[in-house]
């Protein structure tokens, strides 16, 4: 039995929710580029689980000092389609008026795509992102997705099993681009 | 004994407008310091008729202001006199005559004295006007029974008063020895006893050669002993519970709430209690997740300074607890 609540404590008026672990870390690093202060990131840990998370956490004790929350996931096949899943469980868990909750979809250029698009277009030409693509093109896969190029391209690395988020953080990707400089904007944005 | 739904209180200590909604059999009241969870408790035990059982939750109880009670829509309105422990004067007042509910009431509708510091006694006449319109007036809540398990360690001749009272009960010797053996599984048997020239005390049977006194078992074996033997004094009304967790493991929490679910069902009793244990919490709503039997509810103090609360129950409860979030 847990002797303390999973979810870490929340001290801050404004959050930003993530889907998981890598989310967790990005965002946070990318707000602290931003020199944003005052916020918390959490994950929800998947987006089957964000309904029942948001359900929760509209009950939370830890809310009463929570002014805006915003909930991103990728887009994936359509940022509207996202938007709208986010919006749906926003509703259902009903929070209270004095916190202003947003969704966010997370997409590549176009409205579709996942936070792996922004790293995909992030990682500089050369070798490693030459290979990766003939790999794909090698097997016979014309249209790879950006999650598939970047965990192959991950797969180069000198520690192999890194997630994004970790690679981060071990300094083997960086958030120094105009993609994730437009996407902290967004974020904060919609925290403000 | 049907159970009681709703329970509002008013300008009692710190708590100036307490709703509490949902009431379900097992009530486990959470919040930070200083909320009211104990204030509740005592409260509930005045307006269910029991001012004795409140004062046994405090060792001081003051209360400077008239207040108001409230359980499902049947009020109680009790005046206290100023006091301190020394000296204590419980003065209960009643309406004098039934009064429309949305004219503005004063102490003058109300039969009631207060004891000051200095003795003097003072009538209704002489108190400050109350100006609430928050509740009806109406006949007074049925008197039930009752029992209060403070979080300090008990009077020990109470304790045993309140044995013998239970083993009175032909399922109770039983009953007791079971749960106890729930916690120590060498438990047997518990028989109160005069040894020599000692007072009289409990002693208990774990396999050895000699009953060894149930105070040596630890803090643990006495609470529980003290939730069952109090379950059996509130039979068929109600069983106030501060601080539930003191003394025991969490390995045991679970367990306890479960007991406490089937106790309350056979004893029909309601069950109000306080913690500020998370492990406690998550015992609670994982012994009682196949039941309708439990509700959360947790005070909060708003940016106003008013504390208020928020009751949670079935499944809202149990997805809090699996994903979770701070609940306390």
């Amino acid at each position: 039995m847990s002797r303390l609540p999973t979810v870490p404590p929340i001290v801050h008026s404004r959050l930003l929710l993530g889907e998981g672990r890598d989310e967790v870390e990005i965002f946070r690093r990318l707000l602290a580029d931003h020199g944003a202060t005052d916020f918390q990131v959490l994950a929800y840990n998947g987006r089957y689980n964000l309904r029942d998370f948001l359900k929760a956490l509209a009950v939370s004790s830890d809310m009463r000092n929570v002014r805006r929350i915003v909930v991103s996931r990728d887009a994936d096949e359509s940022s509207a389609s996202a938007l709208q899943s986010i919006e749906d469980a926003i509703a259902v868990a009903r929070f209270p008026d004095s916190i202003r909750v947003k969704g966010l979809a997370v997409s590549g250029p176009s409205e579709s795509g996942a936070l792996e698009d922004l790293f995909w277009t992030a990682v500089p030409n050369g070798n490693q992102r030459t290979c990766v693509e003939r790999l794909f093109e090698c097997v016979g896969h014309n249209e790879p997705s950006a999650k598939a190029l970047m965990h192959a391209w991950l797969a180069l690395q000198v520690r192999p099993n890194l997630r994004v988020g970790e690679a981060v953080s071990a300094g083997l990707l960086t958030l120094q681009h105009p993609v994730f400089d437009e996407l902290g904007k967004k974020i904060l944005q919609h925290l403000s | 004994m049907s159970l009681y739904t709703r329970f509002r209180v008013a300008n009692f200590r710190g708590l100036s407008d307490l709703d509490l909604m949902d009431l379900r059999r097992l009530n486990l009241i959470v919040g930070r310091n200083n909320t009211g969870k104990t204030s509740v408790l005592e409260a509930i035990a005045m307006a269910i008729g029991h001012p004795s059982g409140a004062s046994r939750l405090r060792s001081e109880y003051r209360v400077s202001e008239p207040f108001l009670l409230n359980v499902d829509a049947n009020v109680n309105l009790y005046c206290f006199a100023l006091h301190h422990a020394d000296g204590t004067t419980f003065v209960r007042s009643e309406p004098s005559k039934q009064v429309d509910s949305t004219a503005e009431r004063s102490w003058r509708d109300f039969v009631g004295t207060r004891t000051n510091a200095d003795g003097s006694k003072e009538s209704s006449e002489d108190l400050v006007v109350l100006s609430r319109s928050l509740y009806r007036f109406g006949a007074p809540a049925e008197r039930r029974k009752l029992s209060a398990l403070p979080c300090f360690p008990q009077d020990q001749k109470q304790e045993l008063e309140r044995f013998d009272q239970a083993i009175l009960n032909a399922d109770a010797e039983s009953a007791i020895e079971a749960t106890l053996a729930r916690l120590d599984h060498r438990v047997k048997s518990v028989r109160a006893l005069v040894v020599g020239n000692a007072d009289r005390a409990l002693y208990v049977d774990i396999g050895l050669p000699k009953r060894v006194p149930l105070a040596v078992l630890g803090q643990g074996m006495q609470r529980l002993l003290a939730l069952t033997t109090h379950g059996y004094e509130a039979k068929g009304g109600v069983l106030l519970i501060d601080e539930i967790e003191n003394g025991l493991h969490h390995s045991y929490l679970e367990q306890l709430w479960r007991g406490l679910l089937v106790v309350a069902e056979r004893l029909d009793l309601q069950i109000f209690a306080t913690t500020h244990s998370y492990e406690c919490l998550v015992a609670a709503v994982k012994a009682t997740a196949d039941s309708d039997g439990l509700a959360v509810h947790r005070l909060e103090r708003g940016d106003d300074g008013a504390v208020r609360a928020v009751s949670m129950s079935g499944d809202v409860l149990v997805n809090a607890v699996e994903q979770g979030v701070e609940l306390r």
